[in-house]
């Protein structure tokens, strides 16, 4: 059974996103749950690459390495939100957050 | 200047009030001065509005109107947004005697004001002007859209006003105030689209809001009588909640006891007249039938408003309480008059809403003048005041007489010519082929509202003016510069008032002649119903085996009935038939002819 | 005729203007010598009175001998009331109330010979009861009273008032005096409005005739809802047509009606007939509700509670208002709308016995009464229940006569009273003073003729009057009306001179406090004494001579009869004018008879043996408390309407509060409880919100494959 490349690219960017689904619900521990998002983020990056070339379109492709370059950013950015919030209550159990209670 | 006199009158409160507002410089004695001159110059323009007005009276005949302005703002062409907007003004023979009201009693507003007021002047000043503009704005307006703007517009000014500035419980009150209106606007709101949309048939596809587009829908048949139901719902909603209609009104004795003085005269002179006026200029003339099937309900929920709020008043011992509910009862002729077809009624009606305006707005600024000495409203702690202030108990009786309709003032006219009109509803006549949909019995009843009225009034008056001298601990405050009895200010406050309600109770003849060329139109439209389409009670009524709907449109039908008669016994039957002038006479003696 | 236009006018307007004057400048400026406006003002009225009567009698006159000269030459008679209908016609000063395609309700007077016969009796008493309240409104030392200038200024609006209520030409304008004169008689009666009981006596007044009025709008809404206009002579005219056709068509109806209501109101002959049907329909009713004012206005039985009540007021005014003139409007509206009434039996039947109940019950509370002017209230109750029976038997021009001499005598005796009180320093119990007659001889002399009169003793006013009325009711067809009015005036003549014996007569006896009894001064004699005057001789312009009347060449029906016979007549053509045979003298001797006794009775009960009227209250059981306390009329009035009617506002004000306003706090407050409800979904994890948008994504997600 063959496959062409597009497909591959977006089964493989469901399953990214799945993985990542699954991780930011089960871990409690804050680095893991902001990997998992990444693993989303990159699962939609590969979906979007995928919808580029089953288009045909290069654009796809030019967008998917601008996201990448913001992702970086935003990564840096997370971690270091992640480090206060750490600093502050000296755990990295996303439980210890629970402000925002109705 | 006279092209766009309108525009400048709404828009010269405005802009004082914002002017008054910005300069935050001003000492509040200015203040005071700046904005009664700019209420007072509005009060000159409408004056001069209403020169040209009786220049122009001609052309009021046919829906016309006087110093009419109109700026369209086509959405449709700029945005694609299929609406077209304007900023149309007009005065006719309904709006201008409101006009006139609002101008002579917003000035006198302010004017009552000077001491009570204490804190924030800027603020409450620049509200005040705010709201006069405002109010001129809906009776000017001359397309529903901006009217509803206006008419809406009006709550954020009182709101602030009640809020601020009011007695002890005045943030609840101004919520409720605000919930209550605006949720009853709501549904008014969804109509005056469907109206919009509707009307874009007559508008070359485009949304179009003005009277006179609006007029037509029914006249060329675009609405059917189910929607016009359902429209009148809609604007129903906000109106009865505006006038106040019973069991609408709950919202208004709190409103009224806890505003400022200012606050409730504009609320009781001018704002519940923005109700009964969008019922006569809008629900009569554009969904004429709706307003047909629903007179029945009016005018019952109307003589129950009258009763209502007169025996609730009479259980009162906060005066400013006692006064908003027979506003309740008032305002219920308002209505009757209105829908009862009749001209005299509905010339009654409109001199009604000015009458009640002069009565009560005096009332409670006589209220007002008590309070500010006082401190209190409370008859138990307060009485036999005429010792003390014989000026004051003079305008006081004067006034309380005018509300309880003694002739020679100007309550009675409206209330005799309302309670008249309703009395002879049914009756045919060249206007009204059918007769109104009213009668003898709303009469009736609608007249105890005279008898309690004179109850609870008297009542009010024996307790506050009469008997023993009681005051509060410490007699009058006279910390604002106030005298004992009534100041020359306060004078002069009541007096334009007392002059204005014997005028208009010895001589209303110009203003009924204002009137009568602009209701005309809306006598006629609403006339032309055909109201056994829609199972009037009388049709339906047992006893009066009628089989079908007498055709008005025979000319010897008219109402008295058309039968020869031809020996005794044969009419007697007849006419115990008609019971009362009815045209259903008509057909009832052509059945009979046939069955001979 | 346009001189008696413009003459009429300026009878309600100069006391009016007098009134105005006073109350702008009065307190400030006048003073003490406020009277003086009104008291110019009520003079100059009283010259055009004076000048607007004669030009009615020459007229009448004229007319009467035209009427004659035709009759006698055989010419239609239809053709010369032109000049009789002269004085019918009402004229318009303005035009008042739009009715819509250019008709209105007009302001507008009428001046004939009732109207004349009103003014006659209303002006000039008014006049001498101005000039008495100058001596009486002061204390011993000259000094006035506080509010003076108010007392004055009322006094002119109650003359403007009730003139307005005479002269008035159609019946809105007969509304408007109506309503007027309650304002005036509130405001006066109110005048000692520091006492509690004057003020709450004035708002009863004004409510209970409010009661009345409220009928009479609905009667007269109904005779605009049938005849399409107010005008009186319209209206009545329609009546008497209606009554004369008994629903056949022909051209003659509809001729007559167009010529009376216009083409647009009657088209054709079939709406003709519908007309005539309709009021005769209608009739009853509009006459019932018509005398519901009268009912108010004179204090008749049920709605007579106020008038003992308005005694509160100064003397003067329950002379002038409660007793001379206001409270007979209710008579008078009765005889201007005759036709209406006489058109309808059972609004006869109504009136007649309304008004000998009331005339019966009245005598029976002013028994046991000892305050001075409420035992004269009840006999003006008493006596006001005469005219009734009178209007009820269709006498109209007896009890308009019986109107004419009660306001000389009973003025008089109220002015009397007045004079008493005033003298006793305000006290007016008779059980706290007596043996006046020394120190009072003026007050006494014209007291003692008044209440003669008021007892109908021979010769004397009322005697006339009265006995023309009992006269008419033993003829007519309810005879047990004749026999109540007889007993009624023994009755009368006996609480009359109860009054006098304890006031004047038996041993000289003063109140607490007042050292010796002053007669009164210029100011209040004078008047008392001319109406005493009047007392005696008013009665003779009803009388006339004949060879065998009563004593040999007395006989009523006089010159006042025969003047007010136009008015009358068509109202005495509807009721079939059975001419009333003024024979039978024997019943003049009867009541002669009854009212000597009734006077000897009172006198020796009261001053020979005083200890008898305490024995009998004593021995009537519960009926004598029953007559103290008015039959307990209030406290029923007040347990069957008034008390329920306030507890219904109670739980209409409890509603609003409680339960409509409950109710908007439910809906207002249901996003709140929504919200409530809701946040308990909200615990701040962040995966749980994750978890629920994942779902949330995968439910639209299954929704969109599926559609």
């Amino acid at each position: 059974m063959e496959m062409a490349a597009p497909q591959v690219l977006m089964i493989v960017g469901a399953l990214l996103f799945g993985i990542g689904v699954i991780g930011f619900l089960t871990r409690r521990n804050m680095i893991v749950m902001f990997l998992s998002t990444e693993i989303m983020f990159q699962g939609v990056l590969t979906n979007l690459v995928g919808m580029g070339l089953l288009r045909g379109d290069l654009n796809g492709q030019a967008l998917g390495i601008f996201v990448l370059v913001i992702a970086a950013v935003e990564a840096g950015l997370g971690l270091a939100i992640v480090v206060m919030l750490y600093r502050r209550r000296g755990t990295l159990d996303a439980d210890g957050w629970r402000t925002m209670r109705g | 200047m006279t092209n766009h006199l309108l525009s400048i009158m709404i828009a010269l409160p405005f802009l004082g009030g914002l002017a008054v507002f910005a300069l935050s410089g001003l000492s509040p004695d200015m203040v005071r001065r700046v904005s009664l001159g700019v209420a007072l110059l509005t009060a000159v323009l409408a004056l001069v509005a209403y020169g040209e007005f009786d220049a122009q009276r001609a052309q009021l005949s046919n829906n016309g109107v006087v110093l009419a302005e109109d700026y369209a703002l086509d959405a449709a062409a700029d945005s694609g947004l299929p609406v077209i907007l304007r900023f149309s003004l007009g005065l006719n023979g309904i709006s201008m005697p409101l006009v006139l009201l609002t101008a002579l009693l917003t000035p006198l507003a302010i004017l009552a004001s000077f001491t009570g007021i204490k804190t924030r002047e800027r603020e409450y000043y620049a509200l005040m002007l705010l709201l006069f503009g405002t109010m001129l704005g809906v009776f000017c307006a001359r397309d529903l859209l901006l009217f509803y703007v206006f008419f809406e517009f009006t709550l954020i000014p009182l709101y602030f006003l009640i809020g601020v500035w009011g007695g002890s419980e005045r943030r609840k009150a101004a919520n409720m105030f605000f919930i209550y209106t605006l949720s009853g606007s709501m549904l008014t709101f969804a109509g005056v689209l469907y109206v919009g949309w509707k009307a874009s048939q007559l508008a070359g596809g485009v949304m179009a809001f003005d009277f006179a587009t609006l007029s037509q829908l029914a006249e060329q048949g675009l609405l059917s009588s189910t929607e016009q139901w359902w429209l009148f719902l809609a604007f129903f909603a906000g109106f009865a909640i505006k006038v106040p209609l019973f069991p609408f009104h709950t919202w208004l004795p709190l409103a009224h006891v806890e505003a400022p003085t200012a606050g409730s005269v504009i609320l009781a002179a001018v704002l519940l007249k923005l109700g009964t006026y969008g019922f006569l200029v809008i629900c009569m003339p554009f969904f004429p039938a709706g307003a047909m099937q629903w007179a029945p309900i009016v005018g019952v929920l109307a003589v129950a408003g009258i009763i209502y709020g007169a025996l609730a008043a009479w259980v009162q011992e906060d005066v400013k309480r006692l006064v908003a509910y027979s506003s309740v009862s008032h305002l219920g002729y308002c209505l009757l008059g209105m829908f009862c077809l009749k001209m005299s009624g509905m010339t009654g009606s409109v001199l009604y809403m000015v009458n009640h305006g002069l009565s009560t707005g005096a009332l409670f600024l006589i209220i007002g003048m008590i309070y500010e000495r006082y401190h209190t409203r409370d008859m138990a702690k307060i009485g036999g005041l005429a010792r003390k202030m014989p000026i004051m108990a003079f305008f006081l009786i004067f006034f309380t007489m005018s509300s309880i309709g003694l002739p020679g003032l100007n309550g009675f006219v409206s209330e005799f010519m309302v309670l008249l009109g309703t009395f002879i509803s049914r009756q045919a006549d060249d206007v009204a082929a059918q007769g109104g949909p009213y009668g003898i019995w709303y009469a009736a009843f609608g007249a105890s509202g005279i008898l309690l009225g004179a109850i609870y009034m008297l009542f009010m008056a024996r307790r506050v003016l009469f008997g023993k001298l009681t005051e509060p601990e410490g007699g009058f405050d006279d910390s604002a510069g106030l005298t004992q009895d009534l100041t020359r200010r306060e004078i002069g406050i009541l007096v334009p008032l007392a002059v204005a309600c014997i005028w208009l109770g010895v001589y209303p003849k110009p203003v009924m002649e204002m009137m009568e060329p602009s209701l005309q139109p809306i006598l006629a439209t609403v006339a032309k119903v055909d109201r056994s389409q829609f199972g009037d009670d009388r049709q339906a009524a047992p006893g009066r085996a009628v089989a079908e709907a007498p055709s008005p449109s025979q000319g010897e039908d008219r109402g008295e009935g058309s039968f020869s008669v031809a020996d005794k016994s044969k009419a007697r039957a007849a006419i115990e038939h008609v019971a009362l002038t009815d045209s259903s006479a008509a057909a009832s003696s052509r059945n009979k002819k046939g069955a001979r | 005729m346009e001189t008696l236009r413009s003459t009429a006018i300026w009878i309600p307007l100069l006391p009016l203007i007098g009134s105005l004057l006073v109350g702008a400048i009065g307190l400030r400026w006048l003073k003490d010598r406020s009277h003086w406006l009104v008291i110019g003002g009520v003079a100059l009225s009283l010259v055009a009175v004076l000048s607007v009567v004669s030009t009615v009698v020459g007229e009448a006159g004229r007319a009467h001998n035209v009427d004659h000269v035709a009759q006698h030459e055989g010419v239609d008679v239809a053709h010369t009331s032109d000049h009789a209908s002269k004085l019918t016609e009402s004229f318009t000063l303005y035009q008042w109330m739009s009715m819509g395609s250019d008709s209105w309700l007009n302001v507008s007077f009428r001046v004939d010979q009732l109207t004349s016969v009103m003014l006659l009796v209303v002006v000039p008493i008014g006049f001498l009861i101005v000039c008495y309240s100058v001596g009486y409104m002061r204390d011993h030392h000259g000094h006035p009273e506080r509010g003076y200038e108010r007392f004055f200024a009322f006094l002119g609006l109650f003359l403007f008032s009730m003139t307005v209520l005479v002269l008035a030409g159609n019946f809105l304008v007969l509304f408007v005096g109506w309503e007027l004169v309650g304002l005036s008689s509130f405001l006066l009666i109110g005048f000692y409005y520091q006492k509690p009981e004057a003020a709450k006596a004035a708002r009863k007044a004004f409510i209970v005739n409010r009661v009345g009025d409220f009928g009479f709008a609905l009667g007269i809404w109904l005779i605009y809802l049938t005849f399409g206009t107010l005008d009186y002579q319209k209206v009545f005219d329609s009546v008497a047509l209606a009554m004369q056709y008994d629903g056949d068509t022909y051209p003659a109806i509809l001729r007559d009606f167009q010529a009376l209501l216009g083409t647009d109101r009657v088209p054709d002959a079939t709406a003709a007939s519908a007309l005539v049907l309709n009021i005769q329909d209608r009739i009853t009713w509009i006459a019932l509700l018509l005398f519901c004012g009268a009912m108010g206005k004179s204090a008749q039985l049920p709605l007579h509670v106020w008038l003992p009540d308005a005694m509160e007021g100064p003397t003067p005014v329950s002379a002038l208002i409660h007793a001379a003139t206001m409270v007979t409007a209710g008579v008078y509206l009765v005889a201007r709308c005759s036709v209406i009434f006489a058109a309808s039996p059972v609004a006869m039947w109504f009136v007649g016995s309304i008004g000998a109940a009331t005339a019966l019950f009245a005598a029976t509370i002013a028994l046991t009464q000892y305050d001075m002017k409420r035992i004269l209230a009840y006999s003006t109750l008493s006596q006001l229940g005469y005219m009734f029976l009178a209007l009820g038997v269709g006498a109209f021009d007896s009890a308009v006569f019986h109107l004419y001499t009660h306001a000389f005598f009973k003025a008089c005796l109220f002015l009397g009273a007045g004079s008493v009180m005033h003298a006793m320093d305000g006290v007016i119990d008779i059980t706290k003073f007596g043996g006046l007659k020394k120190d009072l001889p003026i007050t006494y002399r014209t007291f003692f003729v008044s209440a003669l009169a008021l007892a109908g003793f021979p010769f004397l006013a009322a005697f006339w009057s009265k006995d023309e009325i009992i006269h008419a009711a033993l003829a007519g067809n309810m005879p047990l009306l004749g026999w109540i009015g007889l007993l009624t005036a023994l009755l009368t003549a006996f609480y009359t001179f109860r009054m006098v014996a304890m006031a004047f007569w038996g041993p000289k006896m003063l109140p607490a406090g007042v050292e010796h009894a002053h007669e009164s001064g210029r100011w209040m004699t004078v008047p008392l004494m001319l109406l005493a005057v009047g007392a005696v001789f008013a009665g003779y312009v009803g009388v006339t001579f004949s060879d065998h009347g009563f004593i040999g060449f007395l006989a009523p029906h006089g010159v006042f009869h025969h003047f007010l016979d136009p008015v009358f007549a068509s109202a005495k053509g509807i009721l079939g004018a059975h001419e009333a045979s003024h024979e039978g003298y024997a019943l003049m001797y009867w009541s002669s008879a009854i009212a000597i006794f009734g006077i000897a009775n009172a006198w020796y009960f009261y001053t020979k043996r005083p200890t008898i009227p305490g024995a009998i209250a004593l021995a009537s059981g519960p009926i004598y408390p029953l007559l103290k306390n008015k039959y307990y009329v209030d406290e029923i009035y007040d347990a069957i309407f008034v008390q329920p009617l306030r507890k219904v506002g109670r739980f209409f004000f409890g509603s609003d509060r409680y339960g409509i306003n409950s109710l908007l706090f439910i809906i207002g407050n249901l996003p709140r409880v929504l919200g409530f409800g809701l946040r308990t979904g909200q615990q701040g994890a962040m995966q749980g919100y994750a978890l629920g948008m994942i779902l949330g994504l995968v439910a639209l997600l299954w929704f969109v494959l599926q559609g």
